[in-house]
C-alpha cells in the first residue's frame, strides 16, 4: 500500500478544459495580491514599528491575524491530507492543535506584559548576557528553517498540480518561482501589512472550507453519516481508518507513539516564534488575551471545517486517488474541489480557482510570517547586540538582508530535497519548539529559581536530544516514509523525540538551576511586570 | 455584583488597600486559570487514553461515529465553551480589579463603572 502511494504519478485532477480559466484567474489573483503587497510595502525604519506594528493592533484585528497564523500550509494541506489518508490520527492531531491554543491563551497576557517580543527577549527574562540570546537565535532557526522548507515545497507541489505538470522538474520550478515571489513580498512587508493579508485570508479560507463542506454534504444527501461511511470504505485501510496508529508507520509501541505525538503537538504549537511576535503586537496584556480568545474561536471553527473537508476528501476522492498525487495527501483540498462538482461546469472551475487562490494566500502569509520572525530574531537578538546599539536604519537593513538570506536558503534546501520524504522536518521543528522553548517559557514565568545555567542546559540539552533522536527515528530510516527508506538505523522506536526530549529538557532546566556549579552564576535579572 | 471596595469606619486609621486588592486580583486570576486548565485537561487526558487504546477509540457510538471521533468533537465543544467562560470571567472580575489597582496606584479617582463593562 505504502509503496503504491509513494509512486506519485502525473495525475491531473483539474482537466484540460478547466485549466485555461483556472490558470488565468489564478494568475490575475496573484498579480492583484502582489500589487496590494506593493501598496503595503513600508519605508518605515523604526524597528518596533516594523517588527510589531508599534504594539498598536486592536484585539479584534490581532485576533483575526492570530487565527491566520494557524491557517498554515501545514494545517490546511498536510493535516487535511493526514485526515483523508490516515483518519483518526490526523483528526487527533487537528484537535490537539486547537486545544494548544488554550495554553497560549493563558500565557498571552504574561508574554505581552513582559514587554518582550522575540525568543531572545523571553530567554533573557531570568538570565543575562549573550548566551540566552544566542541560544534563542539557534532555536529560532532550528524551528523556522524546516518549516520554511516544508511550506515552500508544499506551495510548489500545489502550483505544479494547477498547471497540470506533476513531474519533479515542474514541481521544483514552481517551488522556486512561487517561493521567489513570496520571499520578495516578505522582504518589503512589515508586520501590519502582513497582518492585513492574514485577516483577509482567514475570511476567504473559512468561507471556502464551508462551501466545500456544504457541497460534499449535498453529494451525500446531507447525511454526515453516509459521508463518514464513504470515507472509511474508500480509505487506504478501511479496517484501521478510525483507529489510532495508521500515521505512525510502525506497528509497535503505538500508545507511546501517540503520547509522544500529543505532547509535541500541544507544546510545539504554543512555542512558535512567530506566535510570540504576534502576541507582542497587542496594545496591552488584556488586549493580547482578548486577541487569543477571538483567535481560539476562529481557529476552532477553521479546524472543524478542515476536519470535515478531510473526511469529505476521503469520501469523494478516495484515499488511493489522493495518495497517487501526493504521498502525504497535501493536494486533498484541491482534489476535493475538483471532484465534488461534475466535470465541465463553470462552478467547478470557479471552485478550483478559489481553492488555488486560498493556497497561494496561505503560502504567501505563512512563509512571510515564519521568515519574518526568524529575521527579527537575528536582527534584534544577534546583530543589534553584537557590537552595541546600532542605528535603527542599520537594524532594518539587517532585517531585510536576513529575510532574503533565509528565503534563499529555504528555497535552495526545498529544491535540493524535493525528491525526498521530508516528514521528519515537520516533526523535528515541532519537537524543538516543544523541547527547547516551552520549558524555558514555563520556567521563566512560573519559577523564580530558574537561571542562566538552567536555561542553557535546557535549551542545548533539548536541542541535542531532538537532533539525535530524530536522526535515529523511523522518520529517517527503516520505513517507507523515511528520508532514507533503504537504510535501517532506526533504533529509537518513536516517530517524534518528544516523549524523551520534553521531560529531559524540563529536568535539565531544573537541574541546571539548582546546581551551584563552579563559576559564579550570573545575577538573575529582576523580572518585569507580569512575570513574577 | 460583588464590590471589592469596602468602606472603612471613620475612626479606623487609613491603610494602603492596594496589597489586599493585589492579592484578590492574583487569587481571581489563578482561580480562573485553574478552572480553565482543569476543564480542558480532563477531556484531553481522556482523549490521550483513547488514542492509546485502539479498541476503545474504535468502539461505535452512533452509526460509523466512533468513541474516538465523538470524544474529539466533545473536546472541541468544551474548549470553545471554556474559552468563552474564561474570557468573560477575566473581563468581569480580573480586569475590573486590575483597573482599580492601576487607577489607585496612579492617583486617578475610581470611576463608578460596572464590572461587566
Amino acid at each position: 500500500m505504502t509503496w503504491y502511494l509513494l509512486s506519485s504519478s502525473g495525475h491531473d485532477p483539474i482537466g484540460s478544459a478547466a485549466r485555461g480559466p483556472v490558470l488565468i484567474a489564478f494568475f490575475v489573483f496573484i498579480g492583484l495580491a502582489l500589487l496590494w503587497v506593493l501598496t503595503l510595502a513600508t519605508h518605515d525604519d523604526h524597528p518596533e514599528e516594523l517588527y510589531i506594528a508599534d504594539r498598536s493592533l486592536s484585539p479584534v484585528f490581532n485576533g483575526f491575524a492570530m487565527a491566520g497564523e494557524h491557517i498554515s500550509v501545514l494545517t490546511l494541506f498536510a493535516t487535511t491530507g493526514a485526515i483523508a489518508l490516515f483518519g483518526y490520527d490526523g483528526y487527533a492531531s487537528a484537535v490537539d492543535s486547537v486545544i494548544a491554543l488554550g495554553l497560549l491563551l493563558l500565557l498571552a497576557q504574561k508574554i505581552r506584559n513582559s514587554g518582550r517580543y522575540t525568543l531572545g527577549d523571553l530567554f533573557s527574562l531570568r538570565a543575562s548576557g549573550a548566551a540566552p540570546r544566542i541560544a534563542a537565535a539557534v532555536v529560532t532557526l532550528a524551528v523556522t528553517l524546516p518549516m520554511l522548507v516544508l511550506q515552500l515545497r508544499a506551495g510548489g507541489i500545489i502550483a505544479a498540480m494547477l498547471i497540470g505538470m506533476s513531474t519533479d522538474a515542474a514541481q521544483v520550478l514552481c517551488t522556486v518561482l512561487m517561493g521567489g515571489l513570496v520571499v520578495c513580498f516578505a522582504a518589503v512587508a512589515d508586520f501590519k501589512g502582513t497582518s492585513r493579508i492574514h485577516v483577509v485570508k482567514v475570511v476567504i479560507t473559512l468561507v471556502t472550507l464551508a462551501v466545500l463542506t456544504v457541497l460534499s454534504l449535498r453529494k451525500f444527501s446531507w447525511d454526515a453519516g453516509s459521508l463518514l461511511s464513504a470515507a472509511v470504505d474508500k480509505s487506504v485501510a478501511p479496517e484501521d481508518y478510525l483507529g489510532p496508529g495508521l500515521w505512525a508507520h510502525i506497528s509497535s509501541l503505538v500508545p507511546l507513539n501517540m503520547i509522544s505525538d500529543h505532547l509535541v503537538q500541544i507544546l510545539g504549537t504554543v512555542a512558535m516564534p512567530h506566535l510570540i511576535l504576534r502576541i507582542a503586537a497587542s496594545r496591552s496584556g488584556r488586549s493580547a488575551r482578548r486577541s487569543m480568545s477571538i483567535a481560539a474561536g476562529l481557529t476552532g471553527a477553521y479546524f472543524l471545517l478542515m476536519i470535515a473537508a478531510g473526511f469529505a476528501a476521503a469520501a469523494v476522492v478516495g484515499g488511493w486517488g489522493i495518495g497517487m498525487v501526493d504521498a502525504n495527501g497535501q493536494a486533498s483540498p484541491i482534489l476535493l474541489a475538483s471532484d465534488v462538482l461534475p466535470n465541465g461546469s463553470a462552478t467547478r472551475a470557479a471552485l478550483i480557482t478559489v481553492v488555488a487562490c486560498v493556497a497561494f494566500l496561505v503560502v504567501l502569509t505563512t512563509v512571510t510570517s515564519v521568515v519574518f520572525a526568524a529575521a527579527v530574531s537575528l536582527a534584534h537578538d544577534v546583530f543589534a547586540r553584537a557590537d552595541g546599539p546600532r542605528t535603527t536604519t542599520r537594524q532594518v537593513r539587517v532585517l531585510r538582508l536576513a529575510i532574503v538570506a533565509l528565503g534563499v536558503m529555504g528555497l535552495t534546501l526545498s529544491a535540493a530535497a524535493h525528491r525526498y520524504s521530508l516528514e521528519f522536518l515537520a516533526i523535528f521543528s515541532m519537537s524543538v519548539a516543544a523541547s527547547c522553548v516551552a520549558p524555558v517559557v514555563v520556567y521563566s514565568f512560573f519559577w523564580k529559581g530558574f537561571n542562566r545555567r538552567g536555561l542553557v542546559w535546557s535549551v542545548y540539552g533539548g536541542l541535542l536530544l531532538c537532533t539525535v533522536l530524530t536522526m535515529f527515528s523511523p522518520t529517517m530510516s527503516g520505513s517507507a516514509y523515511a528520508l532514507m527508506p533503504g537504510a535501517e538505523f532506526n533504533w529509537y522506536p518513536f516517530r517524534s523525540p518528544g516523549l524523551v526530549s520534553v521531560p529531559a529538557a524540563f529536568l535539565l532546566g531544573w537541574l541546571g538551576s539548582r546546581n551551584p556549579g563552579r563559576g559564579p552564576v550570573h545575577a538573575e535579572r529582576r523580572v518585569e511586570q507580569g512575570v513574577s | 455584583m460583588r464590590s471589592y471596595f469596602v468602606p472603612k469606619p471613620p475612626d479606623e486609621p487609613v491603610t494602603d488597600v492596594r496589597p489586599q486588592h493585589a492579592d484578590i486580583h492574583r487569587h481571581a486570576v489563578h482561580r480562573a486559570q485553574l478552572v480553565f486548565l482543569a476543564l480542558n485537561a480532563v477531556p484531553f487526558a481522556v482523549g490521550v487514553v483513547l488514542s492509546c487504546a485502539a479498541e476503545l477509540a474504535e468502539a461505535p457510538v452512533y452509526g460509523r461515529l466512533t468513541l474516538g471521533l465523538g470524544w474529539g468533537i466533545l473536546q472541541l465543544g468544551v474548549f470553545a465553551g471554556s474559552v468563552w467562560w474564561y474570557e468573560n470571567r477575566a473581563m468581569r472580575v480580573c480586569d475590573h480589579i486590575e483597573r482599580h489597582l492601576m487607577s489607585g496606584a496612579s492617583g486617578v479617582p475610581l470611576r463608578p463603572t460596572s464590572p461587566g463593562r
